[in-house]
């Protein structure tokens, strides 16, 4: 098999909490544990599950902007994490982000253009009329015309803002865009142009995607892959198919349950506890009136193979 | 509208404060140590004398005027100090966080809690009386509010996604907190600063007045003050124009940042059609 574009080996992020008042131990938020992934050339992964957690940690990991705890991260099996890690410009040439808010990802105070140019001339990819030559081709590669590189960004819409953080992610021509929740604060209506978008840049421009998103109805329509992830472990892996037509851990069943459904009937549900209160070793309940029961103190079992590309983790 | 009448009656007052200053020499119809005439002293206004001479004779308003030079000069450029060691400390603080957050805000702390006037008067007293040292004791003693705001704006500013985008991007941190943090702080920080003119105005004034600041002949409107106490009942016009002159400009900077900071909401600047 060759080698990986993108390969997340045993990554694990723990915070440190603030200490209790005096005394108590420290205690630490174990955002991310031993996550290993692959992206491979061209294909969309997914990384799914509910706030918290840890998704988004993860995509951080991969972009440089947190520092993993331990596990390292590999580009063409060149280590991103670690004493060798490339520098932040080096590392932006490999990978790109389109943040979630599109009203707090665009700076108010510069121009689409310059936002869109700036990158450009640090990189020495591209100065002045050069540079707004290319700034106009990426605007209406994203659907918006050339003269909106003059306008200001609170002059935008949501949906057109979250396409200036998409131009703005590609105009360093990145291998990898990772994805955070790019569509989830946006209108319906809009969501769909937005991924649409997304699925023809992936085609004309042969990026690999790493998608964020707690929405599997989004996933659904962009991922070659999926990741589900509960509190910061991976509990089931596979193709888009075997994930959507063959569920096996009941917290995918039941992430693929809350895809709203107009014919459902409604039940009342329960908020999950806060992440730093869940044991280390905490279980998922297929029953949701149950919490995690700490002294059940099964070891996490590894994920198990169930199919051709189709992993699952049995004990948690 | 309110943005306009902040805005325009601001500066048509530090207008007339700063033309006032810088054409003191042109404008003013006496000299305000040399032009002393014993004969006419703690004589009321009249059309010789616009706001009346004080106890030696000299000319209320020439001294007024040039009183402005010094209140301006002091004003401005320890307030640009202030700024400048307000917004290095703050943003950087906010940034980075870590040891030098907490040394930085321990600072501030210490700086809030000594009386910044006791703190320049003590500067004052090792420094000597005269004009650079209260540049230097003013300008060193009012960054903390400053610092804060600066701090606390980088804080909430820093992780937001074009900040984090600008570090994807391969953008260094100086760059980062000089084109994507500075531009959006900006606003409170010269609201701050307009502000704090008023403020060096009105501390330079009573330095001058407890007798470290501007050494006398030389006029400021604080040691006019203290020169009119002692008439206050048989000359009052000698002390009502110089607390006049200080009130214009400390109204007048305080309108003007006001009315700065809201022209420069982003939301307020649309493209020119």
């Amino acid at each position: 098999m060759s080698t990986p574009l993108l390969e997340i080996r045993d990554l694990t992020v723990h915070f440190p909490l603030p200490k209790p008042f005096l005394f108590g131990s420290t205690r630490v938020l174990k955002a991310v544990q031993g996550v290993s992934l692959t992206l491979n050339e061209g294909e969309c992964l997914s990384i799914v599950g509910e706030s918290g957690c840890g998704k988004s940690t993860t995509a951080l990991s991969v972009m440089g902007l947190q520092e993993p705890t331990s596990g390292e991260i590999l580009f063409k099996g060149k280590p991103l994490t670690g004493p060798n890690a490339p520098t932040r410009k080096e590392r932006a040439r490999i990978a790109q982000m389109v943040f979630q808010d599109p009203y707090a990802s665009l700076n108010p105070r510069q121009t689409v253009g310059r936002i869109l140019a700036a990158q450009l001339a640090l990189h020495d990819i591209a100065h002045g009329s050069e540079a707004s030559h290319r700034v106009a081709d990426m605007l209406s590669r994203v659907g918006l015309t050339p003269d909106h590189a003059d306008r200001y960004p609170h002059e935008f819409s949501g949906g057109q803002r979250q396409r200036i953080g998409i131009a703005r992610a590609l105009m360093l021509d990145p291998k990898i865009l990772v994805l955070d929740e790019p569509v989830s604060a946006l209108d319906v209506s809009i969501q769909a142009q937005i991924i649409n978008l997304l699925m023809d840049l992936q085609e004309t421009l042969g990026l690999s995607y790493i998608m964020i998103s707690h929405d599997l109805s989004v996933v659904e329509h962009v991922s070659d892959r999926v990741a589900v992830m509960y509190f910061g472990r991976v509990v089931e892996e596979g193709d888009w198919h075997s994930i959507f037509s063959r569920p096996t851990h009941p917290y995918t069943r039941r992430l693929i349950g809350s895809v709203p459904d107009p014919d459902a009937i409604l039940s009342g549900d329960r908020g999950l506890p806060d992440a730093a209160e869940i044991p280390r070793n905490a279980r998922f309940s297929p029953d949701v009136s149950r919490k995690p029961d700490p002294h059940e103190n099964v070891e996490p079992s590894q994920l198990v193979s169930i199919g051709a590309t189709h992993r699952v983790r049995l004990a948690q | 509208m309110r943005l306009r009448f902040n805005l325009v009656l601001g500066l048509l007052l530090a207008a007339i404060v700063i033309i006032a200053g810088v054409f003191a020499a042109w404008i003013a119809p006496y000299h305000p140590i040399i032009d002393a005439d014993l004969m006419n002293s703690e004589m009321p206004p009249s059309w010789e004398h616009w706001m009346g001479t004080d106890g030696q004779g000299r000319d209320v308003f020439s001294r007024v005027l040039y009183g402005a030079q010094v209140s301006l000069t002091v004003g401005l450029v320890s307030q640009l100090i202030n700024s400048c060691i307000g917004t290095a400390l703050g943003v950087s603080a906010g940034y980075f966080g870590g040891w030098w957050d907490d040394l930085v805000n321990g600072l501030t702390n210490v700086m809030l809690a000594i009386p910044s006037l006791v703190f320049a008067l003590a500067i004052m007293a090792v420094l000597g009386p005269g004009l650079p040292s209260l540049l230097i004791a003013l300008g060193l003693t009012n960054w903390s509010w400053t610092c804060r705001i600066a701090r606390s704006s980088t804080l909430s500013l820093k992780n937001q996604g074009f900040v984090q985008a600008a570090k994807v991007a391969g953008f260094g941190d100086g760059n980062i907190m000089r084109t994507q943090i500075l531009p959006n702080i900006i606003g409170p920080v010269l609201v701050m600063a307009t502000l704090g003119i008023g403020g060096a105005v009105l501390a330079e004034a009573a330095l001058s007045f407890l007798g470290v600041g501007i050494r006398p002949p030389q006029p400021s409107w604080g040691n006019m003050l203290t020169d009119a106490r002692e008439l206050l009942r048989a000359a009052p016009w000698a002390a009502v124009f110089p607390g006049l002159a200080i009130f214009i400009t400390v109204l007048g900077f305080n309108l003007l940042g006001d009315g700065m900071r809201d022209l420069l909401d982003p939301h307020m600047r649309t493209r020119r059609a």
